[in-house]
């Protein structure tokens, strides 16, 4: 067997796991959420009015036109469908589960990621992977494409000028790096009025540390680096949920200020609460 | 030595280490466990916290508890305390003499000495010495004093457990000149003799020499508590047995004690008494009624305890001799015509024994049990008187009609009133037809014999009507009236036959039953206890010291009796039964032997000690078991402590460490599942090659029982009867290979358990293309391994299995038990237990099953099936099933002898 078919087989065999996941969370929202009233996709039918002089006459609908006698111009709902940029942190610490219980922080993201772009497809927006060379598709295979792509996604800071003004931007991480790494770069996305929100997916034991004794932390981005033999936990515990407590403040005020929002998703939560979440954060923006 | 309040150490210069353990604690405190080391996500924070504690981490305070306990438990062990423990062994030398009474007394308490033995041996080990044994009974192989050794303790533990007790008395005469032998050689430095508490002329001389020559004595005496019984039996009237029992000890207080009498034929118990033997007393006799019927078939009576050949009395029941007496004259003799009635008695007679003819006063005056008198026999009026006073008695007459008693029908000798003249059913004169045989009573001695049909009488001689004459009526005629009528006369018994004992008036003569009936009577006859043997009597079953009888092993230097000399049990006539196939004489030891003197004076020098056990016991061991544990749970913790392990895993450990805790509980599962289902089981024979092949071999039974019968069969099983409990398996398949050890004690007992419980074993010799006759000079190598290993097992009385034994037809029918090998005799028990269902406890035979049995592709090329190729192999898959059907189903599918019969009766 070759390494390229089994690859494929085996990314088939992935394939529907994940993405199954995704569209259990996406419609079990979906049915507890009324608050979507839309008509339809962009090509639907939206109203017809009448022609107001010095607007484009490609716009009228001749037919309408032949029947009422006057013109009429065919307006159709969500004309410009908006693009929703997706980003999940593809870094070594998202590899992280302090339990068995509880997922890894990736695969949580991932999920979140994929069912908020299902539900966006469904909503006719376009769909685009921050991080990849793939153009925004609003069809239904885009999400496939989302999945397929996650792989080859690249840090966030390489790769922001495609990243089109005026869409939508959600940006999955852990944000375990000093701000300054990667808050200058969503600041220019802001400049450019990209709306975004962040959403810190954390495993409850980050936030707690809840080990005792002598332990030897080792940094999960960069082996290289000199492990911290804490001699014991317990009685940094205090200071370390104070720092940890400040970063994250540090995050939320710096992007509200930009009117982006901020969301932090213990991946304790279960993924309906997550998506209630999610959607409150995006509505009230 | 170091004595620690009942505690001893062996080695007290180990505790002390004792000493460094506060500086262990020290050294762990500060040596904390090595860290768990974590990926963290979260780092950045981590790394730029400013109050990193610096506080230096000591190992936690349970753990090191947890470490030093370890330590210190596994410096006791190894300092080897031992509990209570006894006093050093005296003397100096590198050999001690143990002196070991193994003569027909010391049965009385066998195994509180050897227990005793095995204690002492310790002690032995301890002080770095060697043991020689020498037995004071002489050897059953040449008569002489036997010395074992030296050997050292381990050896000397084998040794013990193969002691035993011999049927005959012990000479200490003879033992002082082997212990010299002994001291000759060299490095005896003490003497230990285990004394049976017995004395015998030699033994004041003994013991002096040996506390002199030997290095000083420690006498080991049990003349307190050993109490040897001897049982005589001094009447054995027609209203039941006396047993006088004799013994050694003068008690203070009543004794319950209890005699058994079993079955000559079956071995099993038909009836028990209990007595009480009374203080004070050293001889008591117990009157024992019994029914003499049940009388007649005793063959064995003997104390429930002490169990020991003294106190066991062969009844000569079971070979109790019947001659048997025709009436004849010198012409009726030798008169080979077919008219003539003694010809017949003599044919139907022939399997019984001897018969002799002659007159009536030369029979009465020998010792006849029963005497035919056939109608043509000419009996003088002295004849007559002579016969009825032998009658009177205790003799067995049985009379034939026929024309001579027909014209005197008032003779005195008859068991009913005739009538005059005979009844004539077939002839010129008369339209009755001949008359067939009719039922038999039921309480008549014929009760159970089948009936033929076709025999026919024609003539008779008939009785007086009287109501007594139906009672006394054992066989009649169709129409009602008496064929064999007999009553009780004296203390003897008339039969009378009412038609010819030849052809002339019936043709009963010819028939089966005609055979039957005279050997039922002649059984029911009281017979000759005290039969006069002529000749040398070559032994046939020789008793150990606990009275098992058993054939005379191959070295053993029994020799015959002469019956006219005195018997004195020693290793060349042992106790037991002489004579031959027929004629069989028992020699009981309680007959020809007397209580022996306790034996009261001991030199004041000797060490003396009792056979009480001192409850010695090492405790390294149990140390050593907790100094595992603890180690156990140490390497968890720090796995634990180091991150190892996980949550559920650490429940899994602490899971695991319960388990190993607690064993019992698994091993009841495993007797659960073991009793809950059919395994198949194989001996474990040590030999790896063997071992596979028996595998294999039941695997592929296992298939074929599925396959082919509703035996559900779970698995297989490998066995080890000195560790397994064997009860779960019907079955046990035991190959013999040259590599297997003796039994130990404990083997035996619990193989000796399951046979008696209904278990059996097949004992595979595996060598039928070996064995050429059953010349034991040339024994095959298997037979020689199944006798080395049956040694200590009691092997019932074996018989060749024949076509219609249930084994041939338990499922299919089979006229040979082929294996690998074919053409050889499987010999199975010969009176099996009918409280086991009559399934025998025993299989011998040389075929090579499990080989033929495998379905292993390797087994299969390798053992080829000789000569009858896959057909034969077909045929040992058959014997398998049956096997296995008949340990299971028992001797249910013996019922079916009976089909035919019962078919042919639904027909009517």
């Amino acid at each position: 067997m070759t390494d390229a078919l089994s690859q494929s087989s085996r990314l088939a065999g992935q394939l529907p796991g994940l993405l199954l996941e995704a569209e259990r969370v996406a419609h079990s929202f979906l049915r507890g959420w009324h608050g979507r009233r839309r008509a339809g996709t962009g090509e639907a039918f939206w109203q017809f009015r009448p022609y107001m002089p010095g607007e484009s006459v490609r716009g009228i609908d001749w037919k309408e036109t032949a029947k009422r006698g006057e013109a009429f111009v065919r307006e159709k709902e969500w004309e410009a469908a908006q693009t929703l940029w997706l980003y999940r942190d593809p870094s070594e610490s998202m590899n992280f589960s302090s339990s068995r219980q509880l997922p890894v922080k990736k695969h949580y993201a991932e999920v979140l990621m994929l069912a908020l772009g299902m539900l966006a497809l469904d909503g006719g927006e376009q769909l685009g992977l921050v991080g990849t060379s793939l153009a925004p598709q609003a069809h239904a295979g885009a999400i496939e494409r989302i999945y397929a792509g996650l792989p080859q996604q690249k840090h966030l800071m390489e790769d922001a000028r495609l990243i089109t003004a005026r869409s939508h931007a959600v940006i999955f991480g852990d944000f375990y790096a000093p701000p300054e790494s990667f808050l200058p770069f969503c600041e220019r996305l802001a400049l450019r009025q990209v709306r975004g929100m962040l959403v810190q997916v954390f495993d409850p034991a980050e936030e707690s540390l809840p080990y005792e004794g002598r332990v030897k932390f080792k940094d999960m981005e960069n082996t290289a680096a000199p492990a911290v033999m804490i001699q014991q936990v317990e009685a940094i515990r205090a200071e370390y949920a104070e720092k940890y407590a400040a970063h994250r403040a540090h995050i939320q005020k710096t992007v509200e200020g930009w009117g982006w929002s901020f969301l932090a998703l213990s991946t304790k939560t279960p993924y309906q609460d997550a998506m209630t979440q999610l959607y409150r954060c995006m509505e009230a923006r | 030595m170091l004595p620690w309040g009942a505690v001893t150490f062996l080695s007290p210069w180990i505790l002390a280490a004792l000493s460094a353990v506060p500086v262990l604690w020290w050294l762990l405190r500060v040596m904390p466990p090595r860290p768990r080391t974590m990926s963290f996500p979260a780092f950045f924070i981590l790394k730029d916290l400013k109050s990193d504690v610096k506080t230096s981490a000591h190992t936690p305070w349970w753990l090191l508890l947890l470490r030093t306990l370890l330590v210190v438990v596994l410096i006791l062990a190894f300092a080897e305390p031992v509990e209570k423990i006894s006093t050093a062994l005296p003397g100096s030398g590198n050999v001690v003499l143990v002196v070991v009474d193994n003569g027909w007394p010391a049965a009385a308490n066998w195994k509180a000495r050897q227990d005793r033995m095995r204690e002492f041996l310790p002690r032995v080990h301890r002080s770095g010495r060697s043991v020689v044994f020498v037995t004071t009974a002489p050897s059953r192989h040449d008569a002489r004093i036997q010395a074992q050794g030296p050997v050292n303790a381990v050896e000397a533990e084998k040794a013990i457990d193969l002691l035993a007790p011999e049927a005959w008395p012990a000479d200490h005469a003879a033992t002082l000149g082997k212990a010299r032998e002994v001291f000759a050689r060299g490095g005896v430095g003490h003497t230990v003799f285990f004394s049976d508490g017995t004395k015998q002329p030699g033994t004041a001389s003994l013991l002096e020499a040996l506390q002199r020559e030997g290095g000083g004595l420690t006498i080991v005496a049990d003349s307190k508590t050993n109490d040897p019984h001897i049982l005589t039996l001094e009447g054995a009237g027609t209203d039941g047995f006396v047993v006088r029992i004799r013994r050694m000890m003068v008690r203070l207080q009543d004794r319950k004690m209890q005699l058994v009498a079993y079955s000559a034929e079956t071995g099993g118990i038909l009836d028990k008494v209990n007595f009480n033997f009374e203080a004070g007393q050293v001889w008591t006799d117990v009157e024992w009624p019994m029914l003499p019927d049940l009388r007649g078939q005793v063959g064995r009576i003997a104390l429930s305890y002490p169990v020991m050949a003294s106190a066991l009395h062969l009844t000569n029941s079971r070979w109790r001799q019947r001659p048997v007496g025709i009436v004849a004259d010198a012409q009726a003799r030798e008169d080979k015509s077919f008219l003539n009635e003694v010809y017949y008695l003599r044919r139907a007679l022939e399997d019984g024994g001897t018969v002799k003819m002659d007159t009536p006063e030369a029979l009465a005056a020998s010792d006849m049990s029963v005497i035919i008198w056939p109608d043509s026999a000419q009996v003088s009026p002295a004849g007559q008187e002579a016969l009825a006073d032998w009658v009177k008695g205790g003799g067995f007459l049985i009379r034939f009609a026929g024309p001579v008693l027909a014209g005197h029908p008032n003779s005195v000798l008859l068991p009913v009133t005739l009538r005059y003249g005979q009844r004539s059913l077939e002839g010129a004169m008369t339209w009755e037809k001949p008359v067939h045989l009719g039922s038999i009573p039921e309480e008549s001695p014929f009760f159970g014999l089948s009936v033929p049909e076709d025999v026919t009488v024609t003539r008779q001689l008939l009785a007086e009507p009287t109501p007594e004459s139906f009672e006394k009526t054992w066989l009649q005629l169709q129409d009602g009236t008496p064929l064999i009528t007999g009553a009780a006369h004296d203390n003897g018994f008339i039969v009378l036959v009412h038609t010819t004992a030849g052809p002339e008036w019936s043709d009963f003569c010819y028939s089966g039953l005609y055979v039957e009936a005279l050997q039922r009577m002649i059984a029911q006859s009281k017979g000759i206890a005290h039969y006069k043997a002529s000749g040398v009597l070559s032994p046939l079953r020789v008793m150990n010291g606990f009275g098992v009888l058993s054939v005379p092993g191959d070295k053993d230097i029994v020799s015959p009796v002469n019956p006219a000399e005195k018997f004195v049990p020693s290793p060349k006539t042992p106790p037991g039964l002489y004579g031959d196939a027929q004629q069989f004489v028992a020699y009981n030891l309680g007959d020809y032997t007397d209580i022996p003197q306790k034996l009261e004076s001991i030199p004041a020098s000797v060490i003396e000690e009792s056979y009480a056990l001192s409850g010695e016991k090492s405790m390294k061991a149990p140390l050593m078991k907790i100094a595992v544990l603890l180690l156990l749970l140490d390497t968890l913790v720090t796995f634990w402590l180091r991150g190892l392990i996980s949550v559920p895993m650490r429940a899994a450990a602490v899971f695991a460490a319960l388990i190993v805790v607690a064993p019992p509980a698994l091993a009841a599962d495993e007797a659960q599942e073991l009793a809950g289902g059919i395994y198949l089981a194989y001996v474990e024979t040590g030999d790896q090659d063997t071992d596979i092949t028996s595998y294999n071999g039941l695997a592929g039974l296992e298939t074929t029982l599925k396959m082919r019968t509703t035996i559900d069969v779970r698995g297989v099983r490998a066995v080890n009867p000195a560790r397994d409990e064997l009860s779960w398996y019907p079955v046990l398949y035991w190959p013999m290979t040259e590599a297997q050890h003796d039994l130990s004690s404990r083997a035996a007992r619990n193989l000796q358990d399951y046979m008696q419980a209904g278990g059996l074993i097949l004992f595979d010799t595996r060598d039928q293309q070996f064995s050429s006759s059953g010349n034991d000079a040339q024994a095959t190598p298997g037979t020689r391994v199944l006798r080395k290993l049956t040694k200590g097992l009691q092997i019932p009385e074996l018989m060749r299995v024949e076509q219609g034994h249930i084994l041939s037809k338990s499922f299919y029918l089979l006229d040979a038990f082929p294996g690998r090998f074919a053409g050889g005799a499987v010999w199975a028990e010969k009176s099996p237990d009918l409280a086991h269902d009559g399934v025998t406890s025993v299989l011998i035979g040389g075929h090579d099953w499990a080989a033929a049995w495998s379905q292993n592709t390797r087994d299969r090329a390798r053992f080829a099936v000789e000569p009858g190729g896959e057909r034969q192999r077909e045929m040992a898959y058959r014997f398998g099933v049956n096997l296995y059907m008949m340990a299971l189903t028992g001797n249910y599918k013996s019922d079916q002898v009976h089909v035919p019969h019962i078919l042919e009766r639904m027909k009517k």
